[in-house]
């Protein structure tokens, strides 16, 4: 997980949670209008109520005035509510609906509603109508429906507007509480990133969230499982390559030395013949070892590797080996190091000099090169014999390919292991024949670009007063 | 010349002491560190060792080695082949590594190599006055012409070449063949003198009383020897 994926979780879950509480909090309120529009209708109702039955009284002590104002057939304003806002609005009508008595903002058509007990609506108002029997007459008392609206966008108001306060505090809470888990599972991701190849350490349990907890123990035993596979694996591959090697070496030893001893007998063939099938099957095991220790799963080191030394203690290796058969090796090694595996690196130029012994036969020279520039550091193994004529070089990486020309004696796997060890690298195989220039020879290159990765850094060799215009020249078989 | 061979294994011991044998070397077979440490100080020229030995890693034997008088040269013989393996062995004081399989005559030309070194010799010949001695093929001439010597008469030869102006004792004379003749003979070291005196004359070795034996000059048949 990176650290980008962290911060989208925290904000994921941030915004989940706020939208949640969002809608809950909308809901709530939501519920709380309704409930209070109910009790704001009640309690203005009962007011209203309460209000007419007081006006219902003061409307007979004006007995007069109302029988007056019928006599003239007019009607008169009547007494105020007495409210700071006349809220209310009044009419007193007789049986028949005729008005006799309203409050004076009162329009004669503003309160056309039945002359019946009880609560109606009529446009923008509440309106009581109350009976007097004994007089028979109606007091029809209204007051505006818009007080209770806004009493009841008020309220709303007041308890949304806490929202955005309470919304921006919650989102600060939930930020900070999922960022510290996401902490913690970061914490525990960069542990497993960090992980060593070389190493397969635990992963620390200390400062583990509980739930988390779980995860990273069943990844440490996986771990465990893995490092432990692993050494068997290396335990495998190199006691094998011990156990196998001594005995045939001592088998060709004894064959060797049977071979000298049967010098100018009868048994001088069979004795070199049984030298050379030891020897053929000794470059067998030795590929088939190092095919094994290529393609394992054991992690390769990174650390610097000075090809200039890869190159001489190749050429010491392989300088008084008897198959050279009169052709020289040499060393070229200008100052020059890459981010590796030192045995890989040497596994892969020993099986680049062993193509060459095998397929360079008739040349007169095997030449090790190492060389750093801005672009590339290279290490290339070339030799005059004939090359591989009429044969598509790149296909000679192909396991138990062998080229067209290809003298006898090799098992076709060198090149691909090489291959196959490049690629782990972070390198790459480059073969051309004949060699640039020449009409002739074989050229296996192992080469490291500076940018393509970051086991391949390549830089020239601080230290060393070698002068990469004129390398060194090394050995001699 | 004498060389101490560290190998584990018989079959390849046995076959390495035989091959260097017949190359006229002196050797000494031992199968683990004990016994090789029970062989110093000794007057080896080369120890052969194997790395992967019963009772501990060859390379704890080279402290020991440095401590002699004449160190030898140190060849790792093993089957640790990795580039790291070598440069762990080489930076422990080896002085060449050879992994098995190996040519035997890949061996031998290592030795002479590293004999070669030591003595600061850049060519494979030695040249002791008219005498000229190829190690690779065996060969002595004198004044250009070959002589024929048995595989104890070239290894004493071989040691006084190896030391040219030194006087020899009769110890190092006899250690230097002691392998390739069994033989319970007290005088060895004066018979083979004798023979070699027939073939080079008898100026070729001279006899410091009291001492030892000292090449002198191969060739001349008369005048006084020494002796």
């Amino acid at each position: 997980m990176t650290l980008t994926g962290a911060g989208s979780v925290t904000r994921a879950v941030a915004r989940s949670l706020l939208l949640g509480l969002t809608l809950l909090w909308l809901a709530g309120v939501l519920g709380s209008g309704i409930v209070l529009k109910r009790l704001i209708d009640q309690k203005s109702d009962d007011e209203l109520q309460e209000s007419g039955a007081i006006l219902m009284s003061l409307v007979s002590h004006t007995e007069d005035l109302l029988i007056t104002a019928a006599v003239l057939g007019e009607t008169k304003p009547g007494p105020t509510t007495g409210t700071a806002h006349e809220r209310f609005i009044y009419q007193i009508r007789d049986a028949a609906g005729g008005v006799l008595l309203r409050s004076h903002n009162a329009t004669p058509d503003l309160l056309d509603v039945p002359l019946q007990e009880g609560f109606v609506d009529a446009g923008e108002w509440r309106v009581v109508t109350i009976a007097d029997p004994v007089n028979k007459r109606f007091l029809q008392l209204a007051d505006p429906l818009a007080e209770r609206r806004e009493a009841l966008v008020s309220a709303l108001l007041w308890l949304t507007v806490p929202l955005g306060v309470l919304l921006a505090f919650a989102a600060f809470i939930v930020f900070r509480a999922s960022r510290s888990l996401v902490q913690q599972v970061q914490r525990t991701a960069l542990a497993v990133s960090r992980q060593d190849p070389q190493a397969l350490g635990l992963l620390p349990l200390d400062g583990v969230v509980t739930e988390m907890r779980p995860a990273v123990e069943a990844t440490n035993r996986l771990l465990a499982r893995l490092a432990e596979a692993l050494e068997a694996e290396r335990s495998f591959t190199y006691n094998s390559a011990h156990e196998i090697r001594t005995p045939i070496a001592a088998a060709l030893a004894q064959a060797q030395l049977l071979a000298a001893n049967a010098t100018g007998t009868g048994l001088t063939d069979q004795a070199d013949a049984l030298v050379r099938a030891l020897a053929r099957l000794a470059r067998l095991a030795e590929r088939l070892l190092a095919l094994a220790r290529a393609e394992g799963a054991q992690p390769l080191a990174d650390e610097w590797v000075d090809l200039a030394r890869v190159v001489q203690l190749t050429v010491d290796e392989f300088h008084h080996n008897p198959r050279l058969r009169g052709r020289r090796i040499v060393g070229e090694a200008s100052p020059a190091r890459v981010r590796g595996d030192l045995d890989a690196v040497g596994l892969a130029v020993r099986n680049l000099v062993e193509n060459a012994l095998v397929h360079g036969a008739g040349g007169t020279v095997i030449r090790l090169v190492c060389k750093a520039t801005r672009d590339a550091t290279t290490l290339a193994v070339i030799d005059d014999g004939p090359g591989a004529p009429g044969t598509d070089v790149s296909s000679l990486t192909n396991r138990f390919a062998r080229g067209s020309g290809a003298a006898g004696g090799g098992a076709g796997l060198g090149l691909s292991i090489v291959d196959t060890l490049a690629r782990r690298m972070g390198a790459k195989l480059v073969l051309s024949s004949p060699v640039e220039g020449h009409r002739t020879g074989f050229e296996a290159r192992l080469v490291w670009n500076a940018t393509s990765s970051a086991g391949a850094v390549a830089v020239p060799t601080g230290t060393s007063s070698r002068s990469a215009r004129s390398p060194d020249r090394i050995g001699k078989g | 010349m004498r060389i101490l061979l560290v190998e584990d294994d018989p079959t390849l011991g046995s076959a390495v002491r035989d091959y260097l044998t017949r190359e006229t070397y002196a050797v000494d077979c031992v199968e683990c560190l004990a016994g090789a440490r029970a062989c110093l100080p000794g007057n080896y020229k080369v120890v052969v060792l194997d790395l992967g030995l019963p009772d501990g890693d060859g390379l704890s034997l080279l402290p020991l080695l440095r401590k002699e008088i004449d160190p030898p040269a140190v060849l790792i013989l093993t089957a640790q082949d990795r580039l790291s393996d070598r440069v762990r062995g080489l930076d422990a004081g080896a002085d060449d590594y050879l992994v098995k399989p190996f040519d035997l005559p890949e061996l031998a030309a290592r030795l002479r190599a590293l004999v070669r070194r030591r003595a600061g010799r850049r060519s494979p010949q030695i040249e002791l006055g008219a005498l000229v001695i190829d190690p690779g093929a065996h060969e002595v001439r004198l004044a250009g012409t070959l002589v024929e010597l048995t595989a104890q008469e070239y290894a004493l030869v071989i040691a006084f070449a190896e030391h040219p102006r030194q006087v020899l004792s009769r110890q190092q004379l006899e250690d230097a063949i002691h392998t390739l003749d069994q033989s319970a003979l007290s005088n060895i070291v004066e018979v083979y003198v004798s023979r070699l005196r027939r073939k080079f004359g008898r100026h070729s070795i001279r006899t410091i009383r009291g001492f030892g034996y000292q090449w002198g000059v191969a060739g001349t048949v008369d005048g006084e020897d020494g002796e």
